[in-house]
């Protein structure tokens, strides 16, 4: 596997009491600033086990305040979206997921203004460290030398300045 | 007269039945536009793809059993990185969109044509009769050399290493010998000053 795939195996990410049902989910983000413009990729495929052994139900997962119906892959799920690098914050997405009727109740309390307060099936957390261009650092390799020669410069006037006073 | 209400009413009917028929056929029918996207500044060799794929349900109804199908990113030019290039969805609301993102890496360099998914639902939810219909293309793109891009955009942070290293004798020996005979002049100073 290559090492700057960023995949991270959540065994049983979230253990739903009320359900039951277990998640197992990798994720994927993009980091690469250089080749990809302004944009953050998510992916995360997962899963889904509940004690009910219907394990290709419809799905709904709510990131970032949003809902939205998961992509199945066989007996697999699919979710991603893409977020602006401007505005991505580092750190844990969380996000819920939901069953038709949980999604049912949530649509209905968000219609009616509510904030919901739909039990979700299971959770999954995607991390986001953070993307780069191409320095690791904040500073270019050439502006630090840049730098480091002028202090070297500054330190040898100055100890010019000091012999010949 | 009565002929006339007659034939008026059946004219009434037949008109209602054939709005009612035209109405529910606009209200019920799914319409997909489905748009995909390389969300790259440059495609460079062994680098991240991001292939976003946004569906657009522009019709009355939902779409249902929606199947969207990728044969754009073969084996033998790409690894597939992360998501999937075959996915199903059940149904997907009228007037909504959702997203899906894969992330692929070319395997090699040069001219590499980006062609449309394919995608099949149910445009009617009680109809069988499925509709296939096809993304937008990206088209055409060049797809750089990785030690080309290197070239231009790495930060070449070993290189200035290397620079540093082989600019340090001019600086050190010099200094060095300055050192050397500076602390040699000072203690005779010191000596004479002494005696």
């Amino acid at each position: 596997m290559n090492p700057k795939v960023f995949v991270c195996m959540v065994l049983c990410s979230l253990v739903a009491c009320a359900t039951s049902c277990t998640v197992q989910s990798t994720f994927y983000t993009t980091e690469d600033d250089l080749v990809i413009a302004n944009q953050i990729g998510f992916i995360t495929e997962f899963k889904l086990k509940c004690k009910s052994e219907i394990n290709s139900i419809p799905l709904f997962a709510e990131v970032n305040g949003n809902i939205y119906p998961v992509f199945r892959v066989k007996d697999d799920y699919q979710f991603s979206w893409t977020e602006d690098r401007t505005t991505a914050k580092t750190g844990s997405r969380e996000i819920r997921l939901f069953d038709e009727e949980q999604f049912a109740n949530y649509r209905k309390s968000q219609r009616a203004g509510e904030t919901p307060t739909a039990k979700e099936l299971a959770k999954i957390y995607v991390k986001y460290s953070g993307s780069f261009g191409s320095n690791i650092f904040f500073l270019n390799s050439e502006s630090f030398v840049l730098l480091l020669s002028v202090f070297v410069a500054y330190l040898a006037f100055q100890n010019r300045m000091k012999l010949v006073s | 007269m009565n002929k006339m209400i007659k034939s008026f009413a059946l004219l009434l009917i037949v008109s209602m039945a054939l709005a009612t028929t035209t109405d529910s056929g606009e209200e019920t029918r799914a319409k997909l536009l489905v748009s995909k996207q390389i969300l790259n500044k440059y495609l460079v060799e062994q680098r991240d793809i991001l292939v976003k794929y946004t569906l657009y349900n522009v019709g009355t109804g939902p779409a249902t059993h929606v199947s969207l199908e990728d044969q754009g990113f073969p084996s033998e030019a790409f690894d597939l990185v992360s998501g999937k290039l075959e996915v199903q969805i059940d149904r997907i609301a009228s007037g909504t969109n959702i997203t899906h993102v894969v992330i692929v890496r070319p395997r090699a360099h040069g001219y590499f044509n980006f062609t449309a998914a394919e995608i099949s639902y149910r445009p009617v939810e009680s109809s069988p009769n499925l509709q296939y219909a096809i993304s937008s293309e990206p088209g055409e793109g060049g797809i750089v050399n990785l030690a080309q891009f290197n070239k231009q955009f790495s930060s070449h942070f070993l290189d200035w290493i290397a620079f540093v290293i082989m600019c340090l004798p001019t600086v050190v020996i010099p200094y060095s010998l300055f050192l050397k005979s500076k602390t040699k002049y000072e203690l005779l100073a010191q000596k004479k000053k002494s005696n």
